[in-house]
């Protein structure tokens, strides 16, 4: 009976555990009901049932399988303890979802973060740079080409649903260009140039009024194209290019934003810009004034006939240079505001989103040219002004070998204006599955207003044409229908870019269509593809000029002489188009250029050091085109990148090294190469520089 | 009574072995997931062998598989913030740039940010949708899980070698083996503790093995669970505000 008693101790936890245990077992045998022996008569028990217990063995198996019994129940009991606890927190997590917990309450507190950098940029150019003849010679010397120490300083505060930020930067430029008199030592914004430049002051409201609505309004950048750097919808800033390192960087303008974000996935976002902002241009783009030979005209025939006046009169004593450019800015109206539109969205693993922009493109383009004679003498070897020549014993002029003079110069004023544009955008950045390849297309779509700009000319016994309004069409009278400089047919900008990592290096390829200060029709897209033959570039309005004149064996003639073979240089300058044809040359390339970005960036040490090399091709060439006295034709032969004459491109390698806690120091090159009438190779792009930087930020 | 604590004894190992991999695996991902949300506060150390050891601050908000970090120190990182909305579905905001930027899933084994933390590492909050798990072996502390991708799986390993804690059900240990099946990293999970049912390391440390070792170390300064965060939180909407 102690045995048993034992055996129903021992199984008794195990089946209070077990759910489909009688409850009643226990009851059925309770301690003491086994008969009346007090609990001191367990030994009597024992041996009154000697006789009928089982032996040792018997008990020691069934005490065994008891125990097993019982573990066998606490076990299922453990499982059924965990599912019942999972089903429990599977439960709660549902009715958390059902009934989300509201947020536990916080007293908003201002979080405030305060932050900036010092920084250094050393650029040696090592190269000179000119354009221009002597009378108009622009110059980029050997030396320091920008030494620019900037402290930056970020003050970010918020509090609840409102935030406001200002970021400002304070520049030392180092060095001032010129110092203009006396008076110019005593003023220290002379000798010490500094500015300040903002690239943020804005406020911000979150979730406004309604979950999902966002306010901003102040100084901001918006930046909505998905591409690297090349973005032809983004439109709402003006572009900065003055510090040509930094490619896309774009200036932050006054704007007002509302944002509407639907169940989080999809973003209505409407833009209102009251003040327009032209963009910022490199500090070598003076050199391009030089280019006078640059004619912004599309008309082929009217660029001809002043290619061949103004040989003409450079031939006759008065070459010509622009000498003025007049930027005219939109007025403040209502009606010149700039607007936009996006909705944004993503789609399975797609980023997508389009646009809508009203406003006017930030590079200027020419709207009146103003042509007037300056008849002061000039001579090649002439000193500065105010310094007069130095003069021989008689009081004349001392006579130079080789000088050459002028009866004075054509100052050509021009005016530039931004023409208004539409710009309907579509961005996508995404992954294409299977390759680990991301990708970002961004795709901009422009209907541009036409620009024309009249020509006005000074009145000249030489010259028999009427004035003082350009004859246009060459009718005999003044005027006409002003000539185009920008046309109003639609046109397309992309950027298609891929990106893939390998190992520690990180490739990535584009393909630009179009830069950002490339603009107007005129690309291989609108081409008409029947214009094949070489004289059919004329049919085609959609080139831009890189270079011109007349060719030289007609500038090298008297002007009313004749070349062999050639018309003389006051025939072409004075007469029809079909006559000033015959006289000119031109290299053009398409309005909208393409290129290769290629990059490779490898990392080592860790990221802390960074080698970059970034890479920009001009794909699209150079088309020569000149007469052919033998076919009695205009012909253009096309001059691809692989050629002399075709080649044009940017390279730029750079190291990087982060030493960590803030502080980064950069020496790299940037590597301009191509003829000069090239888009990277043009002196306007500034020539080739090394350069050092060096940063530290908190 | 010794035969009765033997027999517990017995018991014990018997309901271990009666999870299989699968099911811990499981376990541990839901153990991860506990809370709805959390907010961490993170110093960061990173050691390069021979080198000084950089200095970050990084404060991290997750809420199930969404994931939102946002560097406050140093200062050329301040500022910078990542996105992740799942493994193959990551933006960077560089505030130098003032742009959010999404990141191809290439990038996923690079370091996340100078830190011997991959992409992959910091994306990933749960293991069973890409590993298959067996249970190797165990111990009083621990049982250790080895995982294999999944046919499907685009992950950046070949096999992880799991320490999962058998009192809190999370990770303490992960060894990373590359695409040769060499040893390449070591995550520890040091220091433990709850709040509540949520159960998370107070020093995360990944040593990258193929770089001498070098290491980088999150210590967890604050820590808050359940705050409500909202989900408008893990949009790109956020990143640039």
């Amino acid at each position: 009976m102690r045995l048993l008693w034992l055996l129903f101790c021992l199984c008794a936890p195990g089946l209070a555990l077990a759910d489909d245990a009688p409850p009643a077992d226990a009851d059925e045998a309770p301690p003491g009901d086994d008969d009346d022996s007090p609990p001191g008569d367990d030994d009597d028990s024992a041996a009154d049932d000697d006789d009928s217990a089982p032996s040792a063995a018997d008990v020691l198996q069934a005490l065994e399988a008891s125990e097993a019994a019982r573990a066998a129940a606490e076990a299922r009991a453990a499982e059924r303890d965990a599912e019942l606890e999972a089903l429990k927190e599977v439960v709660a997590r549902l009715d958390r979802k059902v009934n989300p917990p509201k947020p536990k309450f916080k007293i908003p507190q201002l979080d405030l973060q305060i932050g900036g950098s010092v920084s250094t940029d050393l650029r040696i150019r090592v190269k000179e740079v000119r354009s221009g003849d002597w009378y108009d010679a622009r110059v980029l010397p050997v030396g320091i080409s920008r030494q620019e120490n900037i402290a930056k300083a970020t003050v970010d505060a918020s509090l609840s649903k409102f935030r406001g930020y200002i970021e400002i930067d304070f520049v030392l430029t180092g060095r001032q260009d010129r110092l203009d008199g006396l008076a110019a030592l005593s003023a220290q914004d002379q000798v010490v140039p500094t500015r300040f430049e903002s690239q943020g002051a804005f406020l911000q409201a979150r979730d406004l009024l309604v979950r999902g609505l966002d306010f901003k309004a102040g100084h901001m950048l918006l930046q909505w194209g998905k591409g690297d750097q090349f973005n032809p919808t983004n439109n709402l800033n003006a572009n900065d290019l003055e510090d040509p390192l930094l490619f896309g960087q774009q200036q932050a303008n006054l704007m007002f934003k509302v944002d509407y974000t639907l169940l989080d996935t999809v973003t209505f976002s409407g833009v209102l810009i009251p003040l327009f902002r032209p963009a910022l241009t490199p500090r070598s783009g003076a050199l391009a004034m030089a280019a006078v030979d640059r004619l912004p005209f599309l008309d082929e025939d009217l660029r001809h006939r002043i290619h061949s006046s103004n040989a003409l009169a450079t031939r006759t004593g008065t070459p010509t240079i622009v000498s003025e450019l007049e930027i005219q800015e939109p007025e403040v109206t209502p009606e010149n505001m700039q607007f936009a539109f996006r909705v944004a969205a993503t789609l399975g693993l797609q980023d997508l989103a389009i646009s809508y922009y009203n406003g006017r493109f930030d590079f200027p383009v020419a709207n009146l040219n103003h042509n007037t004679i300056d008849g002061t003498d000039l001579c090649r070897y002439d000193p500065p002004a105010p310094l007069s020549r130095p003069v021989d014993a008689n009081g004349d002029d001392i006579e130079y070998v080789g000088d050459e003079c002028y009866t004075g110069l054509v100052n050509s004023y021009n005016r530039l204006t931004y023409p208004k544009v539409q710009v309907v955008g579509f961005n996508a950045a995404g992954e294409i599955p299977g390759v680990d390849i991301g990708y970002r297309l961004e795709l901009g779509v422009y209907i541009p207003e036409a620009v024309s700009a009249p020509i006005f000319k000074p009145i000249v016994p030489i010259d028999p044409t009427p004035g003082p309004e350009f004859d246009y069409d060459a009718d005999g009278v003044a005027g006409g229908t002003a000539p185009l400089t920008s046309s109003d047919q639609v046109f397309a900008k992309w950027s298609l870019g891929l990106d893939r990592k390998i190992g520690p290096v990180m490739f990535n390829v584009m393909w630009v269509h179009g830069l950002s200060d490339e603009f107007g029709a005129g690309d291989w897209a609108t081409k008409d593809p029947a214009l094949n033959a070489s004289d059919d570039y004329s049919k085609y309005t959609g080139w831009v000029v890189r270079d011109g004149g007349v060719v030289d064996a007609i500038a090298a003639e008297v002007p009313f002489v004749a070349a062999e073979g050639h018309q003389s240089l006051f025939d072409c300058g004075t007469t029809d188009a079909a006559t000033a044809r015959q006289c000119t040359e031109e290299i053009l390339r398409p309005r909208l250029g393409d290129y290769l970005v290629f990059g490779v960036d490898f990392n080592f040490l860790r990221d802390k050091g960074l080698f970059r090399f970034f890479s920009l091709w001009d794909l699209s060439g150079y088309t020569y085109t000149s007469w052919d006295a033998g076919s009695d034709q205009r012909v253009a032969t096309h001059y691809n990148l692989f050629t002399d004459e075709g080649f044009s491109a940017t390279l730029l390698p750079e190291f990087q090294y982060h030493f960590g806690n803030g502080f980064d120091v950069t020496a790299g090159a940037l590597l301009p190469l191509g003829k000069p009438y090239t888009k990277f190779g043009d002196p306007a792009s500034g020539g080739m520089q090394v350069y050092f930087k060096a940063k530290y930020s908190f | 009574m010794p035969r009765l604590l033997l027999i517990l004894a017995l018991l014990a190992p018997s309901a271990a072995f009666a999870q299989d991999g699968p099911t811990l695996l499981k376990t541990m991902d839901e153990a991860m997931a506990r809370s709805d949300d959390m907010t961490f506060r993170y110093d960061v150390l990173n050691q390069e062998p021979g080198a000084e050891p950089k200095l970050m601050q990084l404060r991290v908000w997750v809420k199930d598989t969404l994931r939102l970090t946002e560097f406050e120190a140093p200062g050329d990182m301040k500022g910078t913030k990542a996105l992740v909305q799942g493994q193959s579905k990551m933006y960077i905001y560089l505030p130098a740039y003032k742009k959010v930027r999404r990141v191809s899933s290439s990038l996923s084994s690079g370091g996340f940010m100078g830190t011997t933390f991959s992409n992959e590492d910091i994306s990933t909050s749960e293991y069973s949708p890409y590993y298959d798990a067996v249970l190797s072996s165990q111990d009083d502390v621990a049982w250790t899980l080895t995982l294999t991708p999944k046919a499907d799986a685009q992950v950046g390993y070949s096999k992880l070698e799991v320490k999962m804690a058998k009192k809190f059900e999370v990770p303490l240990e992960i060894k990373y083996f590359n695409s040769k099946g060499q040893h390449v990293k070591t995550e520890t999970r040091d220091g433990t503790s709850c709040q509540g049912k949520v159960c998370t390391a107070e020093v995360m440390t990944m040593t990258d093995h193929t770089r001498g070792d070098a290491s980088t170390s999150l210590t967890r300064t604050e820590w808050e669970v359940n705050t409500g965060l909202d989900d408008g939180l893990f949009t790109t909407r956020t990143l640039t505000q």
